[in-house]
């Protein structure tokens, strides 16, 4: 009886030991994977940051300008080419040449020229 | 009966109470066993004690790890969480759409441990290749000395380090360093300012937010809108250029919000490099600068008049006679010699109806006046550059005389866009701000002027730009209303002829005002293609045009039917038209 006792105080010390050993073991394995997840947030935050500034410097407008005349077809927008729903004419108006269109900008209203 | 038995397994005395505890096989009697009682007493009443502590130990343990358990856990994961992280990275300064204004980079320093550095010649060779302003007899001569330790260069791009690491070279290594970079260089230095090498700011927001720029990682988020700040910046120094100016200011203010959606003064410089830029290009003439305003302030004179009641919109001036006080005489730059009514005397600029107009309105309503629209003091924005105002004392009938036409006071554009702000936007002065607002957060603003008076001089700077001296602001599509402004500098205590301040000061669109726009042209000389003019109308006006005609369709505002707006949204204009048809019809 004594004996069983003391071998099962045994037995539990030793299942003790090894778990507590495994569990240590795999907190350090989490720790270490903490680190390094930890590390390359820090490096990916460091990279998003100079990404960042890079994509602010490529957005300079002054090159946006220089690059948009160079390559694009594209003009400022101008006042006349922006149409009202009102002024839009009706689908059974007849036009004839010389009906006023008013067109934002323009101070005097553009005449339709009709052309056969 | 003895507790005691021979126990023959161990060959000794066992206690019958407690079979384990060996003991010894001694029976004593008398003064000793009456020790060894009180001994075992004394150890039973420790003993007991320890076991106590030990079971009141365990009852917190289970009470911590298992009953209050994940609740305090959580709070100390949170605390190492929350604890202000060490924070070596100083925040992002970016404007209202988030575009990355000033932030901070790690860079790389390049150095060298000569001793380590297996083969100096082609290290030499290929390291200047990389970084070619470095010759590479000077950095062989560096790598073949006996020294422990060399700089190569400070601050390498990301490219170059990484050239740098990819020959790896042993004896090579890079120190971190942290930068701040302005990825938008001259564009809006003079507000954003610049820090020292210890990343410590200096000067504009880098300055005022040091504190909060260096304790929270969140960015600071600027009122300033880039895209706004680009064009004015451009136009400004096309204008600078022509007029072979000295300097510029400008601004375009929110009128809702009091938010500053730009503010730009040229010359400007380099953020990155303050230490080379001189003290003009680092004077904030928007904020800093204080300059008499010349004929924008007849727009304030003639709101105060309107506003006290002593002249309204359908009232008129004899302006035939300079005026005299004392050794002084009030004439107009270009004399009418008639009867002007009040619109027609903001349209010619008239400096004798705008004194009339002052006198009605006394030199203390002036004075209270312009206390409100916030000019009598320096202004309260998030920057310490800041202009005191130069104001009279005493303020004497004189003094009355000259300020109703923007002389003898000296503000900055900043104060005055703000009070111009508050007299289109429907008589409130809301606060200026470089900080962006949340529409939640926005000022009720403090009431300065009536709806009415604000309502009529909306008409009347509209009607300023359609007959008067701020033609050439006439935007294509978009109804821009102002004020010119010409001032002669004061210079050693006299005014000075070509020496002049030439400003525009506009709010569009003129029917429902969102912004106001000040633009000053610093000493401007006159070309031919304006006859040799540099007022304000010839020099100011047509950057306030050309900046509303690009400005406006990234704001989203529609462009309009000019003439019929202007009918339709102009009291003045269709009453004055009213008039002129009953005249037709009368004279018919």
């Amino acid at each position: 009886m004594k004996n069983f006792v003391l071998t099962l105080w045994i037995v539990v010390g030793a299942a003790c030991a090894i778990v507590l050993f495994q569990v240590k073991h795999e907190v350090t394995d989490l720790e270490d994977q903490l680190a390094s997840v930890e590390y390359k947030i820090k490096s990916d935050k460091q990279s998003i940051r100079i990404l960042l500034a890079e994509w602010s410097y490529l957005n300079r407008p002054e090159r946006l300008a220089r690059l948009s005349s160079q390559y694009l077809d594209l003009k400022p927008l101008d006042p006349s080419q922006i149409v009202t729903v009102q002024n839009i004419p009706k689908r059974d108006q007849k036009f004839e040449d010389g009906t006023n269109i008013k067109l934002p900008g323009s101070a005097t209203n553009a005449s339709v020229g009709i052309t056969q | 009966m003895s507790d005691w038995r021979e126990d023959k397994k161990q060959g000794r005395l066992t206690n019958l109470r407690s079979p384990k505890a060996p003991k010894s096989v001694i029976t004593l009697d008398g003064r000793v066993r009456n020790a060894l009682e009180i001994g075992r007493t004394r150890l039973i009443v420790a003993g007991t004690l320890m076991a106590l502590a030990f079971v009141v130990i365990s009852i917190r343990l289970v009470d911590l790890t298992l009953l209050q358990g994940p609740k305090t856990n959580n709070n100390t994961a949170q605390i190492i969480d929350e604890a202000p992280p060490v924070q070596t990275v100083r925040a992002d300064i970016v404007d209202r759409n988030g575009i990355v204004l000033a932030t901070t980079l790690p860079t790389a320093s390049l150095y060298a441990e000569p001793r380590k550095v297996p083969n100096p010649e082609s290290a030499a060779r290929l390291i200047a290749d990389i970084l070619p302003e470095i010759s590479q007899d000077k950095l062989l001569k560096k790598l073949t000395s006996d020294r422990g330790f060399i700089w190569i260069k400070r601050n390498l791009t990301p490219r170059q380090q990484y050239a740098v690491n990819s020959l790896g070279i042993p004896g090579l290594n890079f120190e971190t360093e942290q930068r701040r970079f302005y990825p938008h260089g001259n564009l809006g230095a003079h507000l954003i300012g610049f820090t020292n090498v210890d990343n410590k700011g200096l000067a504009g927001i880098e300055q005022s937010f040091d504190k909060a720029l260096r304790e929270k990682p969140e960015p600071v988020e600027l009122s300033i809108d880039l895209r706004i700040q680009h064009i004015l910046n451009e136009e400004m120094s096309r204008s600078m250029k022509e007029f072979s100016a000295i300097g510029a200011a400008g601004i375009v203010m929110d009128v809702n919000s009091g938010e500053i959606i730009s503010s730009v003064s040229l010359p400007n410089f380099d953020p990155g490099n303050p230490g080379e830029a001189s003290d003009d290009s680092r004077f904030n003439r928007a904020t800093l600068g204080i300059y008499e305003m010349g004929s924008t302030f007849k727009l304030l004179t003639s709101a105060m008049a309107l506003d006290e009641g002593v002249a309204s919109v359908y009232d008129g001036y004899d302006v035939s006679k300079p005026i005299r006080v004392s050794r002084y005489t009030i004439n107009d730059y270009k004399p009418l010699k008639r009867w002007l009514s009040v619109p027609e005397i903001l349209i010619y600029s008239s400096n004798i109806g705008t004194v009339q107009m002052a006198m009605e309105v006394g030199t203390e309503g002036q004075r209270k006046y312009l206390s409100n629209f916030g000019l009598l003091r320096p202004a309260s924005v998030e920057v310490s550059e800041v202009g005191t105002p130069l104001v009279p004392s005493p303020w004497r009938e004189i003094n009355t005389m000259t300020i109703s036409y923007g002389h003898g006071i000296a503000v900055s554009p900043l104060q005055l866009s703000s009070a111009i702000s508050s007299v289109v936007n429907g008589g409130k002065l809301k606060p200026a701000t470089f900080i962006k607002r949340p529409p939640s957060d926005i000022p009720e603003g403090r009431r300065i002027l009536s709806e009415k008076t604000s309502a009529y001089m909306r008409d009347l700077m509209r009607l300023v730009v359609l007959h008067g001296s701020g033609r050439n602001a006439n935007a294509k599509g978009y109804l821009v209303g102002g004020k010119t402004g010409t001032a002669d500098k004061l210079k050693g205590g006299r005014y000075v002829k070509n020496s002049r301040v030439s400003s525009f000061v506009a709010a569009f669109p003129m029917n429902n005002p969102r912004y106001v726009i000040y633009v000053m042209v610093d000493e401007p000389k006159g070309t031919k293609r304006t006859y040799g003019f540099a007022t304000g109308g010839w020099v100011a006006a047509p950057v306030v045009k050309r900046v509303v005609e690009r400005m406006a369709p990234l704001l989203g505002i529609q462009p309009v039917h000019i003439e019929d707006a202007d009918i339709s949204g102009n009291t003045l204009l269709k009453k004055a038209k009213a008039r002129m048809e009953g005249r037709k019809i009368a004279a018919r």
